[in-house]
C-alpha cells in the first residue's frame, strides 16, 4: 500500500510539473485594459508629466463642464451621459485621474496626497481653458464630488458652478462613516468572504492583478442600491489604496469644509432615491457645508446616478446650468 | 452535493480539454497515458489541505468512519462538512472527502471540493509522524467572473499522541494546477482562459485534539501562510479551525 501511496504521490508530481508550460495567472496580460501607455489609439492629454486618458466634447469656446469620477482609481465611462450636454453649449471635458481609469500608471511615490490630485485638476483646467472668461463648472460623483469640494476649498474663485452626486464626505469623518455603511464588513458576510477567497486564486501584488481583484471586489454592491455594476474601463488599486492609506493617516487634510461656506455659487447636490447607505440625512449634513444648494433626491436609481439615474438627473442639470450661466 | 459532483466532472472534462491542447503534446498515446495518470491520481489521492485531524493511536479502534464537521477560518470564514474511511490495511490509512463553503448571503457561489488520502510512516512510542497527499476543486463566482481551480498538495505531521488527544506541528505546501478564468461582460458574452495557477502556499502550524468520549473528538489547527516568491500576499495569511469528529 505504501508504495502505491508513493507511486500516486509521484505521478502527482509529474501532473503538476506538467503545468509548468502554461501562463501562470500572475502573470498574465489582459486582465485589465491597457492604458494610455500601451494603447497609442486612446485620446490623452500630457498634464504634469503624466499623461492622462481624457476627451472632451462640443465647441472648446462655450463654457466648460469638467467631469471628476469616481474611485479614487475609477474611471470616466460611468460618467459619459454627460456629454449630452455638448448639445446644450457646453464644452464637456473628461479625463482619467492620475493613476486611475486608463491613464498612465504610476508608482506610489506619485500618489502622495489629495494635494496631487487637487493640482492635477488645476493643471487639467489649464490644458482646456481657452481664455480667462470662460466658465467652469465641475461635475463631481462620489470621490470625484469630494475632489470638487477640495478644489473649491482652495481656488474658489476659479469655479462658476458644482454639481455634486453622492459624494462621500467633505472630511474623513463623515467619509468613513458612509463608507462603512456600503460594506458588509462582518466576519460572516459575502462581501468580506469573497474578497479573502479570492486571495486563493490571485496572489500576485502586480499592478495588472491588484487592478483586476479590485475590479472583481467591486462587482455588484447591492447596499448602494445599483442593479448592476456601472461600466468602467479600469480601476487603479494602487491610486485607491495610497489615497485611503493617506487619508485615514492625514485626516486633517481630508477636511475640504472651510472654504465651501463662502463658495457663493448655486450648488446642485443630487442623490439617489436606492442608495440606503446614503439616505437623506447624509445629503443634508453634507449640503449645509454650502450657502447656497439646491438638494435634490434622483428616483429609481442607486449610487450611479449619472449612469442609471440620468434620466431624471439630465433635465434638473440643463435647468440649473440654464439659471447659472 | 450531487449538483456539485456533476459540476466537478464537467469541469474536469473541460479542464483536459484545454489543458491538453494547452501543453501542446502532440503524440495522442501520450496524451491518453497522461489522462489515465492523472485520473487515477486525483481518484485515489483526493483531500484537503488540512483534512482530516486524526489522532493516529485511537484510530487503532475498531471504527472504520468519521464524520466531521469544522468551521473557522481560512481565506475567510467558512464550514466544512466531511467523511473519512479508514481501509483495511496493517496501518491505518484513511481516505476522505469533504466540501467547505464560506459563508455569506450566496450559497455555494464559492465552494472547495476536496478528497484526501493519510496515513502513518513513522512511530516512536508516543511519536508519530504521518503524510498526507491531497488535491482539490475549488469554484469562486461572482457578476463578473466565475474562476475555477484545480491543485493538489503535500503536508506532514509530526507530533505526540495519546488515547485521548494529540498535539502535532504540521508542515505542508499547496499548489494550484490550473485556473479557469471565465468572464461575463455587459452583452452577456462569456470569455474563458485557462491559466497556470497561483504561487504555491506554504503553511506551518499547530493540530491537536481531544476526546471528548469514545466516540467523539474535539480537534484544532492554527497557523499560518507563506508564499514563496516576491510581490505575492495574502490578506488573511493565517487559518483557525475548529472541528467535531464522531466515529462511526
Amino acid at each position: 500500500m505504501r508504495l502505491i501511496i508513493l507511486c500516486t504521490v509521484f505521478l502527482a508530481g509529474l501532473f503538476l510539473s506538467a503545468c509548468d508550460k502554461a501562463i501562470s495567472l500572475d502573470k498574465a496580460d489582459g486582465l485589465v485594459l491597457d492604458t494610455v501607455k500601451e494603447d497609442l489609439s486612446l485620446p490623452f492629454i500630457d498634464v504634469n508629466g503624466i499623461r492622462l486618458h481624457s476627451e472632451s466634447f462640443g465647441d472648446p469656446q462655450d463654457p466648460m463642464l469638467l467631469v471628476l469620477h469616481g474611485g479614487p482609481g475609477g474611471d470616466y465611462r460611468s460618467l459619459l451621459n454627460y456629454k449630452d450636454l455638448a448639445s446644450d453649449s457646453f464644452f464637456v471635458v473628461f479625463y482619467d485621474q492620475i493613476g486611475s481609469g486608463l491613464s498612465e500608471r504610476v508608482g506610489a511615490e506619485s500618489l502622495s496626497g489629495v494635494q496631487v490630485f487637487v493640482e492635477e485638476l488645476n493643471a487639467v483646467i489649464d490644458h482646456y481653458r481657452t481664455g480667462a472668461e470662460q466658465a467652469v463648472v465641475l461635475a463631481g460623483h462620489s470621490w470625484g464630488a469630494m475632489l470638487a469640494a477640495a478644489y473649491i476649498n482652495q481656488y474658489p474663485a476659479e469655479i462658476s458652478g458644482l454639481i455634486l452626486s453622492e459624494p462621500g464626505g467633505f472630511n474623513w469623518e463623515q467619509t468613513e462613516a458612509y463608507v462603512k455603511r456600503t460594506r458588509d464588513l462582518s466576519l460572516f458576510g459575502e462581501s468580506t468572504n469573497d474578497l479573502f477567497y479570492l486571495d486563493q486564486f490571485l496572489r500576485s501584488e502586480e499592478h495588472e492583478v491588484i487592478d483586476y481583484k479590485l475590479e472583481l471586489s467591486l462587482s455588484g454592491s447591492p447596499v448602494t442600491g445599483d442593479v448592476q455594476a456601472p461600466d468602467f474601463w479600469r480601476y487603479g488599486a494602487l491610486c485607491n489604496k495610497m489615497a485611503i492609506d493617506f487619508a485615514r493617516k492625514n485626516q486633517d487634510e481630508m477636511d475640504f469644509r472651510s472654504g465651501l461656506s463662502s463658495f457663493s455659487a448655486p450648488v446642485l447636490f443630487a442623490y439617489s432615491e436606492q442608495n440606503e447607505a446614503y439616505g437623506r440625512a447624509h445629503a443634508d449634513l453634507l449640503a449645509s457645508s454650502f450657502p447656497d444648494v439646491q438638494l435634490e433626491q434622483i428616483e429609481n436609481c442607486g449610487h450611479e446616478i449619472v449612469q442609471f439615474g440620468w434620466s431624471g438627473f439630465y433635465p434638473l442639470v440643463k435647468d440649473y446650468l440654464k439659471e447659472l450661466l | 452535493m450531487s449538483s456539485v459532483l456533476i459540476e466537478c466532472i464537467f469541469e474536469l472534462s473541460n479542464y483536459y480539454k484545454h489543458s491538453l491542447n494547452f501543453l501542446n503534446i502532440k503524440r495522442m498515446k501520450n496524451n491518453l497515458v497522461r489522462l489515465l495518470l492523472t485520473l487515477t491520481v486525483l481518484m485515489f489521492l483526493k483531500s484537503s489541505m488540512r483534512a482530516q485531524t486524526i489522532n493516529w493511536l485511537a484510530a487503532s479502534k475498531p471504527q472504520k468512519s468519521i464524520l466531521f464537521a469544522n468551521t473557522g477560518i481560512d481565506h475567510g470564514s467558512f464550514f466544512k462538512l466531511g467523511y473519512a474511511y479508514k481501509l483495511k490495511t496493517c496501518d491505518p490509512i484513511y481516505l476522505s472527502t469533504a466540501i467547505s463553503v464560506p459563508f455569506g448571503s450566496d450559497f455555494m457561489d464559492d465552494y472547495k471540493f476536496e478528497l484526501a488520502g493519510q496515513m502513518p510512516i513513522f512511530s516512536w512510542f508516543a511519536f508519530r509522524s504521518s503524510i498526507r497527499v491531497h488535491s482539490f476543486v475549488r469554484n469562486h463566482q461572482n457578476n463578473a467572473v466565475r474562476l475555477f481551480d484545480l491543485g493538489s498538495g503535500l503536508a506532514l505531521t509530526n507530533g505526540f499522541y495519546c488515547d485521548t488527544g494529540h498535539l502535532a506541528l504540521e508542515l505542508g505546501v499547496q499548489h494550484t494546477g490550473f485556473t479557469r478564468l471565465r468572464r461575463s461582460n455587459t452583452e452577456e458574452q462569456e470569455q474563458s482562459q485557462w491559466f497556470k495557477g497561483a504561487s504555491s502556499q506554504l503553511f506551518i502550524g499547530l493540530q491537536g485534539s481531544k476526546s471528548l468520549c469514545q466516540s467523539t473528538i474535539v480537534t484544532f489547527n492554527l497557523g499560518v501562510f507563506a508564499i514563496p516568491g516576491k510581490n505575492q500576499s495574502s490578506s488573511l495569511p493565517f487559518y483557525f479551525q475548529l472541528g467535531l469528529n464522531k466515529k462511526i
